[in-house]
């Protein structure tokens, strides 16, 4: 990957991508007159509904108007936000030397990809839905990469306690590590991990792998669920007990070899990691496997806990919300820099 | 309640106490035994890649022959000893410092360092120390396990069936290796 300085960014975004953005300024207001309308058709439709019938299944039609609104208003602007990428994303990454998509194929493929890596490891006790929005491939630092944007979620609960839960919302990443491995090992976050998440209208705290605690418009007080983990001694790994007292506090380590587990984590690691965790605020989890078809052998977890690499829908796209993309890569890309992946230098 | 009947409670409580606690010990104690054997099994390693090393560099390094015959010398001693023993422990260490020596004594042979064979072979040691040292961290952090265990009521109380392994000492580093670095004698 090559990094763009600031006015790299300005010369190649006046040149390639401002020409365009009028068109789009243009679709986008589109955009907003449509959304205007389905809400006032929707207001009128609720309110005649509320006026003029009296029976008691009124209320689950105006249910379903509303979702039905939120469905036609969401396919706009998908459609729209699908345009934007295929239009400026694969030149935008492509200056920085990485390959974008957001085609079929390689959606599918991170997904699969995902899956292979949850069942693997086990980092998550459920992972039914896996969604994968962007997929950025290519070389960082020498080494291979693939960049998801994506999230995990599963529905639990019955009737009318049942919930989604997103044990992961953010970056995924597939690198190398330049170590030889022999086995798995997985590093997650201790359990009583936590961190705040904005869904739709309500707060939400996603708490390590799988627990959320839920407190919103529409909730009545919070909805807490059990700490669940997934199930690594499944997978023949065992808890490796460092000796960072620091780490120990917020990472747990599992690997099939105590040895290999160590020579993984050695001290100066340990200390990158926490530091990263530190700096950045944001949960992270490690696989490190060398049995999967990959040239990859180190994946992470990156619960930044937000929808990455979207332009904005509701403000007037501008050079800045480009640059916030090339920003968001960076720093996504910034773990295997504290890491120092592409190193062996034993430490 | 009969008297049989209150010794039977106390013996199944005592039990239901007591096994965690002896289950405990003895996990413990295996685990330092793996822990020793993971050692043995990167010292292998190390003896196995020692020759080679000494073939590739012995082409280049005339003027050393002194420290070659004491790192051929220390190895076979450290083979022919008993695996885990204090016998063997004493030559590693010392097989420690020698290479380390060698390591730095390579500097001042640029052909050897830019030898494709030595790169490689070095590239592999450097892999092997590397496991050795994340191999005695695993053997010390399981002797931390088994010492509290076994210093820790009520688990202490099966400090006999431990015997054999109580009083086993912690790796530490040389105290050459402790010296503070001269950065000077490596820049000249």
């Amino acid at each position: 990957m090559k990094k763009l300085t600031e006015s790299e960014f300005t010369e190649f975004f006046d040149k390639n991508i401002a020409p365009q953005i009028n068109e789009f300024e243009g679709k986008r207001k589109n955009l907003l007159k449509k959304l205007n309308w389905i809400t006032g058709i929707t207001a009128l439709v609720l309110v005649a509904l509320f006026l003029f019938t009296q029976t008691s299944s009124s209320f689950f039609w105006e249910i379903g108007i509303v979702i039905v609104a939120i469905i036609i208003g969401g396919v706009f602007c998908s459609n729209y936000r699908n345009a934007l990428k295929t239009t400026f994303y694969p030149k935008l990454f492509g200056q920085l030397e990485l390959n974008y998509s957001n085609s079929y194929n390689s959606i599918s493929h991170g997904r699969s990809q995902i899956r292979t890596i949850c069942d693997a490891s086990r980092i998550f006790y459920r992972y039914d839905n896996i969604d994968v929005d962007d997929v950025i491939t290519g070389d960082y630092n020498g080494l291979p990469i693939s960049v998801y944007d994506s999230k995990i979620s599963y529905e639990t609960g019955s009737g009318k306690h049942r919930h989604t839960v997103v044990p992961f919302n953010g970056i995924f990443i597939g690198t190398k590590i330049n170590k030889k491995l022999n086995c798995e090992t997985v590093i997650k976050m201790e359990k009583n991990f936590s961190n705040l998440i904005k869904t739709g209208t309500g707060m939400s705290v996603s708490v390590g792998a799988g627990v959320q605690i839920s407190f919103g418009a529409g909730s009545n007080g919070m909805e807490v669920e059990k700490y669940r983990t997934g199930n690594i001694n499944a997978t023949k790994k065992e808890r490796v007990q460092l000796e960072d007292v620091e780490f120990e506090k917020v990472f747990e380590v599992y690997s099939e070899d105590q040895v290999e587990g160590r020579y993984l984590l050695t001290p100066s690691f340990m200390n990158r990691l926490l530091e990263y965790k530190n700096k950045k605020h944001y949960g992270i989890e490690l696989f490190f496997s060398n049995r999967l078809n990959s040239q990859e052998n180190t994946f992470m977890f990156i619960h930044n806990n937000k929808d990455n690499f979207e332009l904005p829908i509701f403000k007037k796209i501008e050079k800045d919300s480009f640059y916030n993309l090339i920003k968001e890569i960076y720093d996504a890309l910034e773990i295997i820099d504290a890491l120092k992946l592409e190193q062996d230098i034993g430490l | 309640m009969s008297l049989i009947m209150l010794v039977g409670i106390i013996v199944v409580v005592l039990a239901v106490i007591l096994y965690p606690c002896y289950v405990n010990v003895i996990k413990a104690r295996n685990s330092l035994l793996e822990a020793k054997s993971g050692i043995d099994v990167q010292f292998k390693k190390r003896y196995d890649l020692i020759p080679n090393i000494l073939t590739i560099a012995s082409k280049f390094m005339e003027h050393e022959k002194e420290i070659f015959t004491k790192i051929t010398e220390l190895r076979s001693q450290a083979m022919n000893s008993s695996a885990g023993s204090n016998e063997a422990l004493e030559c590693n260490a010392k097989l420690d410092g020698l290479l380390s020596q060698l390591k730095v004594s390579m500097e001042n042979y640029p052909t050897l360092k830019s030898d494709a064979t030595m790169v490689q072979a070095m590239q592999t040691y450097n892999e092997v120390e590397e496991h050795i040292a994340a191999a005695r961290r695993f053997y010390n952090s399981a002797l931390t396990q088994l010492n509290n265990a076994v210093m820790i009521f009520p688990s202490s109380l099966f400090k006999g069936c431990v015997a054999d392994v109580l009083g086993s000492k912690y790796y530490e580093c040389e105290e050459a290796a402790k010296a503070s670095i001269n950065a000077g004698d490596y820049l000249k």
